[in-house]
């Protein structure tokens, strides 16, 4: 027993210590400095509109991702991001608990809804599974909007902070994501994560090589409605007013495109996704505007149809990665790093 | 090693098997064979616990398994390898057979079983790294069969192993399974292909429209009229 405790000891740190050597490891480290050292020298705009949310969508779209692993797709991922905003924001406000135990206590909560949801939801598969998480997400906004003069769900109100706004907060988001991810990381590559990878590949093999798929599809739904619960409340305190609005199918289906765009099932996809749609998504007012000009000047008849134009090209993007890009965008850029070191080597060989 | 006692099994309200006992005692490889649509499928459904009986027993050594969920039956020794060669296709071969000794503790005794397997099969060794899918035909099953030794099963089931198979490679397929037979493995063999799998086997049973309608020593099955008519065009 002690003997396998130090081999399995040494392992790691031999995994470790390989890991600190390699270059993933440079590139992380490098990343990690440019998000840690560059915010202080951005706009307020920046920082609070366009890095906060890629951080806190980050942890969102990677919920998703480790749910969708175990070959579970949810399409009312919404119901958890709004149960997180609305029960840490509520118990914090209502029991003058600190917002940061708050925040907790809602991902638990969220959690422990994401248990009861998936008790019924893991004998079902694929399209059944979809609509069912759907429904739920129904149902808990319509009981969350019901019991308006408990939750005031429907005015909204503003959310207690557990750090100002700007770059404290960029910071603690950076901080949360950084761990929630790592920790979606090392379960996912652990006895777990294989035992998720297996249902997801092939169930009836799963099941024969002695996996219980029933006890590992609740814990992915349990895992992952935890991070999103997580991911709820920061967002409350990112947007200032918690409101019904939170609830909306739309950020049900943003975790799916963001997986999507960055890379489905890898752990790197959705952090990149939440990148690319948060960026267009806050900087589509001014793309607006300038197809608005652009369209108005030429036919002044439709003049007017700036907002409409916009979400119309987040559906060509769309469509273009899923045909053009169908892993993704985590491989081309991966391809294009390589293909730049290698010109790189190349060069220095001349 | 396991009794399958009066076991009737169905879909829904389509009876498939009916009253079905056979034995399969140590060390021994038994066949059942019958055509397609017989319901050796089913049977071995049944036996894993992916299907539960509508009455009968199912005792493996000793103790009924016939209400245990697949998982619990796996860990008890009892390990089928499903028709179609069932692979996890987008994980390497290492990975697969990583997940053939899921419900085994300690990484030393996986190591060791790797090992083992890879000395049965050295293609599989070299293809270490390459994603299952990529593998051919005959390389998933060997694939297959490595995985279902990586947890050092008791009886281990066969549903149609040769199914789609090149005779060379059924041969080669066959022979392992008497080699896993020789160190200690009981084997239960569903076939079609009547002639080899009698070939390896002690005894045999034939399953007809759901029912057991012959059953005896490998020899005897080969020399029986209704067989040598049905089954081999004699
Ligand atoms: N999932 C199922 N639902 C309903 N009927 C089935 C199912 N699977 C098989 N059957 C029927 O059960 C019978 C036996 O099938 P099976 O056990 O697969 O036979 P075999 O393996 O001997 O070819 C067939 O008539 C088949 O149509
Ligand atoms: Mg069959």
């Amino acid at each position: 027993m002690n003997q396998t405790l130090i081999n399995s000891l040494g392992s790691i740190k031999r995994k470790i210590v390989n890991f600190s050597r390699s270059q993933k490891f440079y590139l992380i480290l490098a990343a990690m400095a440019i998000v840690v050292i560059l915010p202080p020298f951005l706009s307020n705009y920046v920082v609070s509109e366009v890095l906060t949310p890629m951080l806190i969508f980050a942890i969102y779209a990677s919920s998703w991702n480790l749910l969708a692993s175990s070959g579970q797709g949810s399409l009312g991922h919404a119901a958890f991001l709004g149960i997180g905003g609305f029960v840490s924001a509520l118990i914090a406000i209502k029991l003058g608990i600190p917002p940061i135990i708050a925040l907790f206590l809602g991902s638990l909560l969220s959690s422990a809804i994401g248990f009861l949801i998936g008790l019924t939801c893991v004998r079902l598969k694929a399209w059944f599974l979809a609509m069912v998480t759907f429904g739920f997400s129904v149902i808990i906004v319509t009981i969350f909007s019901e019991l308006d003069d408990f939750t005031g769900a429907i005015m909204g109100f503003p959310t207690p902070l557990i750090v100002d706004r700007g770059l404290p907060f960029y910071y603690m988001s950076f901080a949360f994501a950084a761990i929630s991810i790592l920790a979606m990381y090392l379960v996912m590559k652990s006895k777990i994560g294989l035992a998720f990878k297996a249902i997801h590949q092939n169930e009836l093999e799963a099941k024969m090589v002695g996996i219980n798929t029933g006890k590992y599809r609740l814990i992915a739904f349990v895992i992952s409605t935890f991070f999103a619960g997580l991911a709820g409340g920061l967002f409350a305190q990112s947007i200032r007013y918690i409101h019904v609005s939170v609830f909306d199918p739309y950020y049900s289906f943003l975790p799916l495109m963001m997986c999507v765009i960055g890379g489905l099932g890898t752990i790197e996809g959705p952090i990149i996704g939440s990148a690319i749609i948060v960026t267009i998504d806050s900087y589509l007012p001014r793309i607006d505007d300038a197809l608005h000009g652009l369209v108005g000047s030429i036919f002044p008849a439709v003049s007017n149809v700036g907002p409409p134009l916009r979400t119309l090209g987040l559906g060509l993007f769309l469509l273009v990665i899923v045909i053009f890009a169908p892993k993704g965008v985590t491989p081309l850029i991966k391809k294009t790093y390589n293909y730049l070191r290698n010109s790189l080597k190349e060069e220095k060989s001349k | 090693m396991i009794n399958v006692e009066n076991v009737s099994a169905s879909y829904g309200m389509v009876q498939i098997l009916r009253d079905i006992s056979f034995h399969v005692e140590e060390k021994e490889i038994i066949s059942i064979i019958g055509p397609n649509g017989a319901g050796k499928t089913t049977l071995v459904k049944t036996i894993m616990g992916l299907l539960h009986p509508k009455s009968g027993a199912i005792r493996f050594r000793g103790e009924n398994i016939e209400k245990l969920p697949p998982y619990e039956i796996v860990k008890k020794g009892l390990i089928l390898i499903p028709e179609g060669r069932e692979i996890f296709p987008r994980m390497t071969v290492e990975e697969n057979l990583k997940l053939g000794a899921y419900t085994a503790n300690g990484k030393s005794t996986v190591k060791e079983a790797k090992e083992k397997v890879y000395q049965i099969f050295p293609v599989l060794k070299k293809k270490e790294k390459a994603l299952a899918q990529t593998l051919s035909g005959g390389e998933q099953q060997m694939l297959v069969i490595c995985r279902s030794l990586m947890s050092n099963p008791k009886l281990l089931i066969l549903d149609e192993p040769s199914l789609g198979l090149a005779p060379i490679i059924v041969e080669k397929v066959l022979d392992t399974v008497r080699k896993i037979n020789e160190e200690g493995v009981t084997i239960l063999l569903v076939e079609q292909n009547i002639r080899d799998s009698l070939d390896i086997a002690d005894r045999g049973y034939v399953l007809e429209q759901g029912k057991i309608i012959l059953e005896g020593k490998s020899r005897e099955l080969l020399c029986n009229n209704h067989i040598k008519e049905v089954y081999m065009g004699l």
